[in-house]
């Protein structure tokens, strides 16, 4: 036994395979400890019908994988803000914003592209009908990143651990006591971050699931690297592991001071 | 139930990469600095093994100067009903789970439960309280045999920091849900009760963490997915349902499904992508799970 597919909107597109012209965008933010939610469904009276009448239902699933906690939350419309369970998340939240089928009902046929068949397509609850992108209280950086102090680094040295734990890819940066104190300063993040894009390629060839896109953060790593054109770590004489870290965290030049007539 | 300071769970972590040694951190190491490192590590471990054999006060206060604490902190250390025997604390059975852990209901937060620092504040005071067995030696440090004396308390020093919350320098965020007894009891039993108020009235507490209590390998690797993976793995629902899919599992009986559960587990979650398992009929998600069983 397994479950049917049914036509799904995805965030970003203009049109779907599934849908003829129907068009779904969503933005999550993260603001304190709430999640804001703003979602619109353009181009499909139909399925805005169905919000309507209560058989489709506006929500988020949020989910905080370091205490193994997930959940789907109903949300009282297209745009609203949802309180966080603080007490229940870890450090890292993640949110994916859709609409979800909530009591049965057909599809008409003039609605759907004709990969469909031409035919009306019963959906079932349960059914995602529209499904937006993952978005993070954390950005890709943030969460690669972790500094800690080594009291026995002489002044100004920097030093990156491998990462523990193969669950999640992070990166201990151990930084001397002078720098330690100042781990806000860009300067110290960026020569964190290019370090740490030097030692990505060990983590990818240690993980057999890098390749595949199931480890999360190194598959959203590399589609941003791909959709910036920059080479990948497997392509090992042109990756670049400056190119790779700006890419994530451009480098923002200083003003130029004018100097006096 | 608030959230630890990022200070204190930072003097833990570096109490733990200060007390052991890790060689993959050090490849680079001249040889001369190595031998030297090893030497302080060595001393540091000799520290720790004599606070644990002096007993229950030399060991908090040596443990309270590390963390740079008194008592027990910002922790409001949940009280114990019952006294655990030695055997009991490093094995301990469902009924020693559930009636540990039934006396911290909505006492610890999942935010705090995650940090091998909060953990290792509460076993210090119940050892101070005399809760947990007085050969803390035992308890503590003893495991299998090792030929030189620098192997044997490296070896007792990871003991000691799995046993007291989790070693999650090493072994990351899965530690303190896999590796000491009192922790992995506490998930266990929340995971349990999640699945179990999620399961339609057709399971209960104790029937879901009998199951999750079956095997310990097994209980890793599910809490392994929801970690690692970004799919619907920690839904409620879909433990629920994986639960009732094996009703028969007992502990260590490798014929009831162990490594079917997670493939099942597996399944369900990547259902997750085009169905929201908070909104799918409960008997249609069941039914699912059945069906994933009897192909896994």
């Amino acid at each position: 036994m397994t479950r049917s597919k049914y036509p799904m909107l995805r965030a970003g597109d203009d049109a779907t395979l599934d849908w003829r012209d129907a068009a779904y965008r969503a933005s999550v933010t993260f603001v304190g400890d709430d999640v804001r939610v703003s979602q619109e469904i353009s181009g499909s009276s139909h399925l805005n019908q169905r919000i309507q009448d209560g058989s489709a239902r506006w929500v988020v699933e949020l989910r905080s994988p370091s205490t193994l906690y997930a959940e789907v939350c109903n949300l009282d419309g297209a745009v609203a803000t949802l309180p966080l369970r603080t007490n229940e998340l870890g450090d890292v939240v993640f949110a994916i914003p859709g609409l979800v089928c909530e009591t049965a009902f057909e599809i008409e046929p003039e609605a759907l592209s004709p990969v469909w068949g031409g035919a009306a397509v019963a959906v079932a609850p349960g059914a995602w009908l529209a499904r937006g992108s993952i978005y993070s209280n954390r950005n890709r950086v943030q969460s690669l990143i972790e500094f800690a102090l080594d009291e026995h680094l002489a002044p100004g040295a920097m030093q990156i651990a491998d990462p523990h734990g193969d669950d999640d890819i992070r990166f201990t940066v151990f930084l001397a006591p002078d720098l330690y104190s100042q781990t806000a300063d860009r300067a110290i993040r960026h020569a964190a971050l290019v370090g740490v894009f030097a030692r990505i390629h060990r983590v990818a060839a240690g993980n057999p699931e890098a390749g595949t896109g199931a480890h999360r953060q190194l598959a959203a790593i590399r589609s941003r690297l791909e959709e910036h054109n920059v080479a990948l770590w497997d392509a090992e004489a042109d990756y670049d592991p400056a190119r790779a870290a700006t890419c994530f965290e451009p480098i923002a030049a200083l003003p130029q001071v004018e100097e006096p007539q | 139930m608030s959230d630890l300071p990022p200070g204190l769970i930072q003097r833990h972590q570096k109490w733990q990469a200060d007390t052991i040694f890790e060689v993959k951190r050090h490849k680079r190491t001249p040889k001369r600095e190595l031998r030297q490192l090893r030497s302080q590590i060595t001393d540091r471990q000799r520290e720790l093994i004599r606070s644990v054999e002096r007993g229950g006060e030399a060991l908090t206060g040596y443990m309270q100067s590390k963390l740079g604490i008194e008592d027990s902190g910002p922790v409001t250390v949940p009280s114990l009903s019952r006294i655990m025997t030695l055997e009991e604390f490093r094995n301990p059975t469902f009924q020693i789970e559930q009636a540990l852990t039934e006396s911290m209901a909505g006492k610890v937060s999942r935010s705090q439960a995650r940090h091998p620092v909060f953990w290792c504040i509460c076993i210090l005071q119940w050892i101070k309280a005399g809760m947990l067995p007085p050969n803390l030696y035992e308890a503590l440090l003893v495991g299998q045999g090792q030929k030189t004396e620098q192997a044997l308390l490296e070896h007792q020093t990871r003991n000691f920091i799995r046993r007291t919350g989790g070693i999650d320098v090493v072994r990351s965020r899965i530690s303190v849900i896999s590796d000491c007894p009192v922790s992995r009891a506490w998930w266990r039993r929340t995971i349990a009760t999640e699945a179990a108020n999620a399961s339609n009235g057709e399971i209960d507490v104790d029937h879901a963490h009998q199951v999750l209590h079956a095997s310990d390998k097994m209980w890793e690797e599910f809490a392994l997915d929801a970690l690692r993976r970004l799919t619907s793995a920690s839904h409620p629902r879909l433990r629920a349902a994986v639960i009732c899919a094996f009703p028969e599992a007992k502990r260590d009986d490798k014929t009831t499904g162990q490594p079917q559960l997670r493939a099942v587990a597996r399944e369900l979650g990547r259902l997750g992508s085009t169905t929201s398992l908070q909104h799918i009929p409960w008997q249609e998600l069941r039914d699912l799970a059945n069906a994933a069983a009897a192909r896994s």
